[in-house]
């Protein structure tokens, strides 16, 4: 089942700035990324998810209705988290989540043991009774992602959620995502933080100047810019060793203490470092680098997408 | 409180904190005060008090909602599946309530040290026209804010609006032609309402008579009752 569906879906703001006749199809239980820089188009596309900015062109469904500018039929089986993040300041936390739950017709214990580990999760629970107005921005942030998946809806809207948060956080809205797959729920995320959407996306698409890229998987994506892993290993002395024969080793070097190899997977690791070994070299240190999905976004764009 | 809707989540807002509820009712008492109790004519002390209400109010609905349009709580509740009518509703009654907790010491208290009143009825009246005057102001503040866009835009529009809706209700003594666009205009003024009840209330009792506290009054039970109504309900849905 689609969950999302936009076939040249346009809304420009001014000349260059919006969304280009984009077209995608994101499947139930999928997570959905679409990164691109600042000013690419993200929030746009997400807004017109959401029915907040007029459709100029082409045609958008979202949970099979259709969606346009004030649509909001699909509201009640959404979850949104936007960029920022609005709540009744004077209110706590947990009022605040509840009342947004109780929007969605949520309510009972099943409501407060489903909140009490969202707070948990997120380390908001020995907060939870104090007002908003004490919280740090990152502790919004989190209250706000809270509030977005409480009522466990079919499709979660993220713009931005890795923004303002803690490591800890993202490893457990990770988790929370990826359980939701699992059952079936989509998430649509719009961000800029490569490496998290890397971990998390079950597709990706990279947007530029408004235009949808290219899109695919993130092992795919990072496949294309090379498929091989760079491995630099750090000798403790002057050891002389030969050129491996194994497999999978595409190419080899040894400059003083420093080896270098290609080889075509992580998994010819241990072999490559038997055989140093072998050669009766002590391993001081060793890297590992492969080619990530900022230089997929580099290759398919030709512009750097920074941190 | 966990609140159900709009106007819980607004009422629980709004006194969650005494000091914000006190500073409210404090400074709209403070300044209502020399109203009260200082030497003026009857015309004066009413005026006050009604400019008082307009901006408490019709300026304060309007700035209000344009700040917190600002901070994005307009699109958070634009995306809850809540029916548009129901939120704005909601946030009317909820100004509403709020202000006449904010304006219910000035009022009261000019109530016993001015009123000569002795019917039911013209306190009733009073009432109801405070009530539908502060729901007709708030209404006019959040329409205004809906107008217009910045920070800077509303606070003027604001004040020229609160000036007009002052000058119409007939608070300012005119002569020549605007005479008679004021004459035209203040029945349908809130403040011609409330300046009409305050001074009834004071002067002459038997003038209650002349606006139609039955007609106020019937507002003021359904506003009232809706109000209750919205309060206290739960959750729309039970245990999932």
């Amino acid at each position: 089942m689609v969950a999302i569906e936009a076939h040249n879906l346009t809304c420009e703001h001014a000349p260059g700035r919006g969304v280009c006749s984009v077209s995608l199809a994101v499947n139930a239980g999928e997570c959905y990324a679409v990164l691109g820089r600042n000013g690419s188009g993200k929030s746009t596309l997400t807004r017109l998810l959401l029915g907040l900015e007029p459709v100029g062109g082409g045609s958008l469904v979202v949970l099979g209705l259709p969606v346009a500018r004030g649509s909001r039929s699909h509201l009640g089986r959404l979850g949104v988290c936007l960029d920022t993040s609005a709540h009744w300041e004077a209110l706590s936390g947990w009022q605040n989540a509840c009342f947004v739950a109780r929007a969605y017709g949520r309510s009972g214990r099943a409501l407060e043991g489903r909140l009490a580990r969202l707070f948990e999760r997120a380390g908001l629970a020995p907060y939870r009774d104090e007002p908003v107005a004490t919280y740090s921005f990152g502790m919004r942030r989190k209250l706000a992602l809270v509030e977005a998946l409480c009522h466990e809806p079919d499709l979660v809207v993220l713009d931005e959620p890795t923004a303002g948060v803690d490591e800890h956080f993202l490893v457990a809205l990770a988790e929370l995502l990826r359980e939701r797959g699992a059952r079936g729920q989509t998430t649509w995320l719009a961000s800029n933080d490569v490496e998290w959407a890397a971990c998390v996306a079950s597709r990706v698409a990279f947007l530029e100047a408004g235009r949808l890229e290219v899109e695919g998987t993130p092992e795919a994506l990072v496949r294309e810019v090379s498929p091989l892993c760079e491995v630099h290993v750090t000798l403790a002395g002057g050891v002389r060793v030969p050129p491996p024969p194994l497999e999978g080793v595409r190419a080899f070097s040894q400059e003083g203490t420093s080896l270098r190899a290609l080889v075509g997977e992580a998994r010819q690791l241990p072999r490559l470092l038997e055989h140093v070994g072998a050669a009766g070299a002590e391993v001081a240190r060793v890297e590992v680098t492969r080619a990530t999905l900022r230089d997929a976004f580099l290759l398919k764009t030709g512009r750097e997408l920074r941190p | 409180m966990t609140p159900s809707n709009v106007l819980q989540l607004e009422l629980a807002a709004a006194f969650s904190s005494r000091r914000a509820l006190a500073l409210r009712v404090g400074v709209a008492l403070l300044l209502g005060l020399p109203f009260v109790f200082a030497p003026m004519p009857l015309r004066a002390r009413v005026g006050g008090l009604c400019v008082l209400t307009v901006f408490v109010a019709f300026f304060g609905a309007a700035v209000g909602l344009v700040r917190r349009r600002a901070e994005g709580q307009w699109t958070r509740l634009a995306l809850l599946p809540i029916p548009r009518g129901v939120v704005w509703s909601d946030l009317l009654l909820a100004g509403s309530v709020v202000d006449l907790v904010q304006m219910a010491p000035a009022l009261g208290l000019y109530a016993l040290v001015h009123s000569r009143a002795t019917m039911g009825g013209a306190v009733l009246g009073a009432a109801a026209a405070l009530c539908a005057s502060l729901v007709a102001l708030n209404a006019l503040g959040m329409l205004l804010a809906v107008a217009v866009q910045t920070n800077a835009e509303v606070h003027l529009a604001a004040a020229l609006g609160a000036g007009a809706l002052v000058f119409l209700s007939g608070l300012v003594p005119t002569a020549g032609p605007l005479a008679g666009v004021v004459a035209a205009a203040s029945p349908f003024s809130p403040v011609a309402w409330l300046e009409r009840a305050l001074r009834a209330l004071a002067a002459d009792p038997s003038s209650v008579g002349h606006y139609p506290v039955l007609a106020g009054s019937m507002p003021l039970l359904i506003l009232a009752a809706w109000v209750a109504a919205r309060t206290v309900r739960g959750p729309r849905e039970s245990e999932e």
